[in-house]
């Protein structure tokens, strides 16, 4: 089942190589110019990317057994080596991390490729190169985390990601919010971080005891379980419940669930193509991906899947709720990617990993597309953000238009583009699910998901055409009143788009062609998984098996339900009138959703202002944190104590020296009496004795 | 020969280092200081020269040799501090040499 070779280490370290290469030029005061740092980095991302491709295809041409395809491995260096745990610098390419290095690659080329468009107006030379060294990074620590076969790797990458996310959120860091923002992120992220290390201690704690295998490795790791579930102390059992529900603690930090998500809408504040590739396509589905590189682990721990699927479609309908009212577009994004980040864990809770999976990829596609659809316009309309100084954009930006329907079309569900087809099973799989028989209220908990998650589809439907009608229908409302553009805008001088241009443009080919491509693969991207009423197997389905078989044998649907048609209905139904009914509130009568808003006033305030969660965290959390950190640790453990010790001891030590130093006056006669007292002591001494 | 016995020596010997010690202790003069460096020397080379006698052994004798070169040596270099001393600061008062302390 394994074979080696030498290419797969090229594709994390060609990433690596530009952002060395563009970092170490922009240090040294040399850096490249603008187009050439952008290329650099773009380059290296389409040869990882062709690279990944290769390996797809290899694998995919490849017979390994049972006609599935085999694993590519490459070991560089070992890392460190306790007993028969060995921490290796090394690769291991199944048809998960195949499929995933080519979503990562793939759309992280395109979103290099449309930066270069994106930064041409940044005024600060220096940004430039910074920028596409981080972007590159990011490549680097995401392909290491999802590359990595081995848990060292593997949180290397996930630590890795998070540092660029930091640094990216905060790259106009000038802007005290934005660089608060990327602090926020930074932090938030660091408590799940720490729950999965938690996990991760616990895991190694109970199995290294048990067997000599090593272990932190993957591979092993899964082949070790799968043959004896008693290594972490059974199926079911309160270890590996726990393991798993810490690991999925360090999930919601990283793909921004409840009760962590707070971080992913602040981040925002980084430049849109980030926002693209890191927040909404890659580096917040690391949980997912998580989830099911570690499928034979949590398909032993049914209640934590339940807890899995419950905060995911709990999180995915509470983002929905707060996206319903906000007018910032890349707010309204970025709770919609919080959402679809709730519906992958669903697919996941409820043992379909794959399903969750597919969202994955096609979420990627998707989200990627609608923000940079939205960087389109925001840097057409010189960074202006709100929605409502938008309107009527269709006109002037018709190519942005059309892709951005393609993205909206899929994250509604539209039949037959690639959302329709993993939303829907998602659904579907929720309500079939039998995972959960054995816990009380298993049998009612799969209606219940799927209730929330069929209210949030429509949320969505609702939301995003929303979104549509504000920006691209009606008429443009902006053009007047730059006053207020300060607030976005002051990261930088506009350049020489003609600043005060009032009518909005088509953006140029580099922003454009991406989203072109991209928005193919958003219609399209769900022939990679069609369900079982097209064709017998999708082909991610056929793909993964090697992956996932283990759980999926565990994992039970009821396939014979006769509802599916009839939901599927339903929820097409429903998200035909959300569509219709927010084009009718929002195009044809927009003077409505005002008036509405004041009669369900409490709804609207609560979630325009986020239902004033971060207020609540900064009560809660942050006020009684910092309390203890200015009243205790500084006042009394920092100030008194531990200055206390260390000028005491500074004073210890002069006082003493000041004593010794009376006695040493210079005068020999008091020494030479010392002598005499002290001859004179030892000489009583020996008589006495 | 009569043997004046091993007491009255030792009382000596201790009169005398006691003298010495008094005038190192309380005298102000370093040359003064100095002679009762020498007499509290001499004191000691008195008690193990009555000690060989008593115990028939000749380690005392030899000891009290190695003094009285030491203490040769030692006056030829104390005397020759004490006048460079005088020289440098025209005061060989101790109470005046204390630019050493802590």
């Amino acid at each position: 089942m394994e074979g080696s070779s030498p290419l797969v280490a090229l594709v994390p370290a060609l990433p690596l190589l530009g952002a060395m290469i563009n970092g170490a030029l922009g240090i040294a005061k040399k850096p490249l110019p603008r187009l050439m740092a952008g290329g650099l980095a773009s380059a290296v991302m389409l040869g990882a990317a062709g690279v990944s491709f290769m390996l797809l295809f290899g694998m995919l041409s490849g017979h390994g057994e049972g006609g599935h395809a085999a694993t590519l491995t490459q070991t560089l260096w070992t890392w460190m080596k306790v007993g028969p745990v060995s921490l290796d610098v090394g690769f291991a390419v199944d048809p998960l991390t195949a499929v995933m290095m080519c979503v990562v690659t793939g759309i992280g080329s395109l979103i290099h490729i449309y930066s270069i468009g994106y930064m041409d107006d940044e005024a600060d030379k220096d940004s430039v190169w910074r920028f596409f060294a981080y972007l590159n990074l990011f490549a680097f620590a995401m392909l290491c985390l999802i590359m990595g076969d081995n848990f060292g790797m593997m949180f290397v990458g996930w630590e890795g990601v998070g540092l660029c996310s930091y640094l990216l959120i905060g790259f106009w860091f000038k802007n005290s919010d934005y660089a608060s923002a990327g602090k926020k992120a930074f932090v938030v992220n660091r408590v799940g971080d720490f729950l999965f290390l938690c996990g991760l201690f616990w895991l190694f704690w109970t199995v290294s005891g048990r067997t000599d295998a090593n272990v932190m490795n993957f591979a092993v790791l899964s082949e070790v379980v799968s043959k004896d579930p008693m290594i972490v102390g059974g199926a079911g059992g309160l270890t590996v419940t726990g393991i798993c529900l810490l690991m999925f603690g360090g999930a919601t930090g990283k793909s921004a669930q409840i009760p962590l998500y707070v971080w992913l809408p602040d981040a925002m504040a980084g430049p849109t193509p980030v926002s693209a590739l890191i927040h909404a396509a890659t580096m917040v589905t690391a949980g997912i991906y998580m989830i099911c590189r570690l499928n034979f682990l949590f398909i032993l721990a049914p209640a934590a899947m339940a807890v899995v699927a419950t905060i995911g479609v709990l999180t995915a309908f509470f983002a929905a709720s707060i996206a319903m009212t906000q007018t910032d577009i890349k707010k309204v994004l970025a709770y919609s990617t919080v959402s679809q980040l709730g519906f992958m864990f669903l697919g996941v809770g409820v043992g379909s990993f794959v399903g969750g999976f597919f969202h994955v990829i096609t979420h990627a596609f998707f989200k990627a597309l609608m923000f940079l659809g939205a960087g389109s316009i925001i840097h057409a309309l010189h960074h202006e953000q709100d929605m409502r100084n938008m309107g009527g954009l269709r006109k002037y930006m018709p190519l942005t238009f059309a892709t951005f329907t393609c993205g909206w079309l899929a994250i509604i569900g539209f039949p037959g583009t690639s959302g329709f087809f993993s939303k829907d099973e998602i659904l579907w799989l929720a309500f079939t699910t039998e995972l959960y028989k054995d816990l009380p209220l298993g049998m009612v908990m799969p209606k219940v998901l799927w209730a929330i998650g069929f209210v949030t589809a429509l949320m969505t439907a609702f939301y995003m055409t929303r979104l549509m009608c504000m920006t691209f229908f009606g008429a443009y409302r902006g053009g007047h009143g730059h006053d207020d553009h300060g607030a976005h805008g002051d990261h930088g001088a506009h350049g020489d788009h003609g600043a005060h241009g009032h009518t909005p443009h088509e953006s140029p080919m580099v922003l454009v062609g991406p989203l072109v491509v991209l928005a193919l693969l958003s219609i399209v991207g769900g022939a990679m998984n069609l369900p079982h009423w097209i064709a017998e197997h999708g082909w991610l389905h056929h793909f993964l098996s090697p992956v996932f078989a283990g759980s999926e044998a565990l994992a039970v649907f009821d396939a014979h339900s006769p509802l599916e048609f009839p939901l599927m209905g339903l929820t097409l139904a429903g998200v035909t009138a959300s569509v219709g009914a927010a084009w009718y509130l929002y195009v044809l009568h927009p003077e409505k959703p005002a008036e509405i808003a004041e009669r369900i006033r409490p709804l609207y305030v609560g979630s325009l202002n986020k239902w004033f969660i971060d207020e609540v965290y900064g009560f809660t959390i942050l006020a009684p944190l910092y309390l203890l950190s200015r009243q205790v640790l500084w006042a009394v453990v920092d100030a008194q104590i531990i200055d206390g010790a260390v000028n005491g001891a500074a004073a210890a030590a002069t006082t003493i020296g000041r004593g010794h130093g009376a006695a040493g006056g210079g005068r020999i006669q008091v020494y030479a009496i010392a002598i005499a007292a002290g001859a004179a002591l030892f000489a009583a001494a020996y008589a006495l004795s | 020969m009569e043997s004046v016995g091993l007491f009255p020596v030792l009382a000596l010997s201790a009169t005398l280092f006691v003298t010495g010690m008094a005038g190192v202790l309380t005298r102000k003069n370093a040359l003064i200081v100095f002679m009762s460096v020498e007499l509290m020397l001499n004191a000691v080379n008195l008690a193990f020269v009555a000690f060989s006698r008593q115990t028939q052994n000749l380690d005392g004798h030899v000891f009290a040799v190695f003094v009285m070169a030491v203490a040769a040596a030692e006056a030829a270099v104390g005397l020759a501090l004490v006048i460079l001393l005088f020289r440098n600061r025209i005061t060989v008062s101790l109470d005046d040499l204390n630019i050493l302390k802590g």
